[in-house]
């Protein structure tokens, strides 16, 4: 025991060494343009300034890259992740490595005036903060982080007006969703299970988007209950629980493809009502999981998926009815 | 081919020098050579900014890290195969890089964002969680008084054991955070600063300077216990010395670096190769080709891939265990130790 505090000596040292190089230099402020500077609380709870409207901005998630494209920010987009595929466009953008491990090296070398990350790459973010490179963390919840982030995004950009119709405009469509499957008696929400995996089961459970988009369609997630959000599921419990409707996302990135017949093929699977009924549908992966706009199309795809006999193919996206 | 000593370490030296030029010039940001050097010495005008700020703020510590953790884990690895008398000692043998894990674990799916004088919470933790460990094992492995190594070596796997599956708990329940504990799982420099060099300096420095300093004993040792108390060795305080010091370097390389495999394993086997057993060479012999080793290992997980990273011990390990397989191949090759 007496050799313990020995141990922690150079670790006091050490905190000595650091605090004498910490300090930096402010970065120059070109304030004077409407509205800016422009000081935003991000996700993660930093309070960020953006000195004037952003030229140079480096996108380190797909979702981030979707939303800055649709709110017309595509030539201030100078850096993306290699998985940033959508609007086609934004592949014609420099890479600064992938989603979960980007190069910082490759960010600080695009000379970003606005860096947008995930939750994912708090690491980066840190980083940055001390090289004096404004970075906002964007940690959506549900489809409504989503449209409060797109409106974080356009103040952060100066673009305030074209956030605000954006925002207004999925929020029309997701209400005309919620408000048709609000006149559905609750016993014609059908139980849903979500396939993430199949070797082992595993499926999306509270907190994600997942969940978010079946209830907001009007359907009920099977594992909604589950105590993680991503749990490996047991068989068991899912022909307990029998589901009348499954959707997956395979054959959307092109690595597995599980037609509803190997799903049918499946030992045990025969009996469940999901099966049975042929009620097995395909949703694009890139719709459900990303926390940008398109999660709203998602929304209306699903909803056609679970009530077909509301949503009529190819009209759920027009304004609502009433 | 045993090289003469001295010859061989101011060759090593040379190559350190080289791979130090060669990881500060390469990475995905394409610099030119005049650029870095007047961004080092001259620091340029305003226009130069960000190379500055890629030669100073991010090329260079990881170079410094990764000398470093190279040297710490080359030269923890050298004493401990040495001490073990086991030519699969390694660093992460003591159940120390357990406990950084552990500790580096804990910080990341908490979410702990405190910092103590820029330094982040997370090689903090994993720095506690490293002599936590050591305090572990060093108080499992005592038999009345003295410190059988092969006691020490079980209560090292033992704790190890332990501690990794409750890292294996941890990350099952972290779900959302799981990728950050998994990258730093697989070890590498990525976005670290000048305040991780600071946190490991002091001990890697300290921890070599003391190995160094026992390295005749330890060339006693290696015939054996008794016979190096015959020759007045004060055998139970020069194997505690060499245990803590080992675990020191381990923990301060696996605090800022992660757990990066094979560079304790196979780098002190092939100082020992080309200068033969003797520590007082093969243990600076260790530290200077680990430094290399690790140096040069970062640079291709960085520039590989470009801009996207490989995480660094996945790059240790597919270099180091083919050429570990070519060793043992090799007649006698690890013979040398005993």
């Amino acid at each position: 025991m007496r050799t313990v505090p020995c141990f922690l000596l150079p670790l006091v040292a050490s905190l000595f060494l650091v605090g004498a190089g910490c300090a930096g230099t402010p970065r120059e402020n070109k304030a004077g343009l409407p509205g800016f500077p422009v000081q935003v609380t991000d996700d993660a709870g930093r309070q960020v300034t953006v000195p004037s409207p952003p030229e140079r901005i480096v996108s380190l998630a797909p979702s981030i890259t979707e939303i800055l494209f649709a709110l017309g920010l595509e030539a201030q987009v100078v850096g993306v992740t290699d998985v940033c595929d959508y609007p086609p466009a934004a592949k014609q953008k420099e890479k600064i490595g992938s989603f979960v491990n980007p190069s910082l090296e490759k960010i600080v070398a695009l000379k970003p005036d606005l860096v947008l990350a995930a939750d994912i790459n708090q690491k980066v973010v840190a980083r940055l903060e001390r090289l004096n490179v404004p970075a906002i963390v964007l940690k959506p919840r549900d489809v409504d982080g989503v449209l409060s982030n797109i409106t974080l995004v356009g103040r952060a950009t100066g673009r305030e007006r074209q956030a605000a119709d954006l925002v207004r405009e999925l929020r029309a469509r997701i209400d005309a969703v919620v408000s048709k499957v609000a006149q559905l008696p609750v016993t014609a929400r059908p139980k849903v299970y979500y396939e993430v995996w199949y070797e082992p089961l595993c499926t999306a459970g509270p907190g994600t988007f997942i969940d978010d988009v079946i209830r907001l369609a009007g359907g009920v997630n099977v594992a909604a209950d589950a105590p993680q959000s991503w749990p490996q599921y047991s068989l068991e419990v899912l022909l307990r629980k029998n589901p009348d409707v499954m959707l997956h996302s395979y054959g959307h990135d092109d690595t597995v493809h599980q037609t509803a017949e190997d799903i049918a093929r499946r030992p045990g699977w025969s009996g469940l009502n999901f099966v049975r009924h042929r009620r097995i549908y395909v949703i694009d992966a890139d719709l459900i999981t990303r926390p940008g706009p398109r999660l709203v199309k998602a929304v209306e795809e699903v909803a056609q998926m679970l009530h077909p006999e509301v949503f009529v193919k190819g009209k759920a996206s027009v304004a609502p009815a009433a | 081919m045993r090289l003469p000593p001295r010859v061989f370490l101011a060759i090593l030296s040379l190559i350190l020098v080289g791979t130090v030029i060669w990881g500060v010039a390469t990475g995905p940001a394409p610099l030119g050579l005049a650029d870095i050097g007047r961004a080092l010495w001259t620091g340029g005008g305003e226009d130069m900014a960000t190379d500055r700020t890629i030669v100073w703020q991010i090329r260079l510590p990881r170079v410094a890290l990764a000398i470093l953790v190279g040297s710490g884990l080359g030269t923890a690895g050298a004493v401990l195969q040495g001490l073990f008398r086991n030519p699969l000692a390694d660093p992460y043998l003591l159940g120390v890089s357990s406990g950084a894990a552990l500790g580096a674990t804990v910080a990341l799916l908490a979410g702990f964002t405190w910092q103590v004088l820029g330094l982040g919470a997370v090689p903090l933790a994993a720095l506690a969680g490293a002599l936590f460990s050591l305090w572990l094992v060093y108080r499992l492995a005592r038999v009345g008084g003295k410190l059988p190594v092969f006691t020490l070596l079980l209560a090292g796997v033992a704790v190890g054991c332990f501690l990794t599956a409750l890292v294996s708990w941890l990350v099952f329940w972290g779900q959302e955070k799981i990728h950050h504990a998994i990258f730093w799982l697989m070890g590498g420099f990525s976005a670290r600063d000048w305040a991780d060099v600071a946190l490991c300096c002091p001990y890697v420095l300290i921890g070599i300077a003391v190995c160094l300093a026992w390295a005749k004993e330890l060339n006693l040792l290696l015939g054996g216990e008794e016979s190096a108390c015959q020759l007045g060795v004060n055998v139970e305080r020069a194997k505690l010395v060499l245990v803590v010091a080992a675990a020191l370097l381990t923990a301060a390389s696996v605090a800022v670096g992660g757990l990066i495999g094979f560079v304790g394993l196979v780098v002190p086997h092939v100082v020992r190769l080309l200068v033969g057993p003797d520590h007082r060479v093969l243990l600076p012999g260790s530290a200077l080709a680990g430094a290399v080793f690790l140096t040069a290992a970062d640079v291709m997980a960085r520039t590989v891939l470009a801009p996207a990273e490989i995480p660094l011990g996945i790059v240790t390990a597919l270099a180091g265990g083919p050429f570990f397989m070519y060793l043992l191949r090799r007649k006698g090759a690890l013979n040398g130790h005993a």
